[in-house]
């Protein structure tokens, strides 16, 4: 299918492409099909709603943002998204991108869950993890 | 802050019809069940938190300067 989006004008989306949350990001339960969008080999990415209209969020994949990310998934989660081994599911990291590009944060916290073979995500809250919800992704970094 | 102390086993009401229990004390957890009629919305903080977040990012994503973020993680 083809969708006109905000920030990479028309998009060609094949239906394989397209991952359905079962139960809706927070905040946007509403909008159950998205896709994951990468222009050129950026490393910033879209989580597109596949309307091409809001909600979009700018994802990560989390060995852009720090090294061994690794969080600890319940059962309940490989259970909805409908598989026995962890291995099989694919993390994209939610962030807030301020006007200082320097500030940006990301949600290590509550990534997005993906298993690409089967085209479901969820978002995960993690429990009892030290990870962060507004992780600084250039801390300690000279301007 | 109002602050009340309970056992496990205990419990305590907000209004008439909310009823919040104290089930089980653990060492660096409790559990606690709560009563309430549907229309009460409960929610984890993480949870609520991860909402206030997402909305942010939405809101950032309107208004973000890709072409400088792109470069800016290219030479991460």
């Amino acid at each position: 299918m083809r969708i006109q989006t905000k920030d990479y004008g028309v998009c060609e989306i094949d239906d394989k492409e397209v991952i359905h949350f079962k139960q809706g990001i927070l905040g946007f339960e509403d909008v159950r099909e998205y896709a994951i969008l990468r222009r050129n080999d950026s490393p910033v990415l879209r989580l597109q709603s596949i309307s091409g209209e809001n909600p979009r969020f700018v994802v990560f994949e989390p060995e852009q943002i720090l090294a061994g990310y690794k969080p600890k998934m319940p059962s309940e989660v490989l259970k909805i998204l409908e598989t026995d081994d962890a291995s099989d599911l694919q993390y994209f990291l939610i962030a807030v991108v301020p006007n200082v590009i320097k500030d940006m944060t990301v949600n290590l916290k509550s990534p997005i869950v993906v298993n690409l073979e089967k085209r479901l995500a969820m978002q995960v809250v993690l429990d009892g993890t030290e990870y962060s919800m507004r992780h600084r992704v250039f801390e300690g970094k000279a301007e | 802050m109002l602050i009340i102390s309970r056992k496990s086993g205990e419990s305590f009401f907000i209004n008439d019809s909310i009823e919040i229990f104290v089930l089980d004390v653990g060492s660096d957890r409790v559990k606690i069940g709560i009563e309430a009629p549907k229309n009460i919305k409960i929610m984890r903080k993480e949870l609520k938190e991860t909402q206030k977040i997402n909305k942010e990012s939405l809101e950032s994503a309107n208004k973000a300067d890709y072409e400088n973020l792109e470069n800016v993680m290219r030479n991460k």
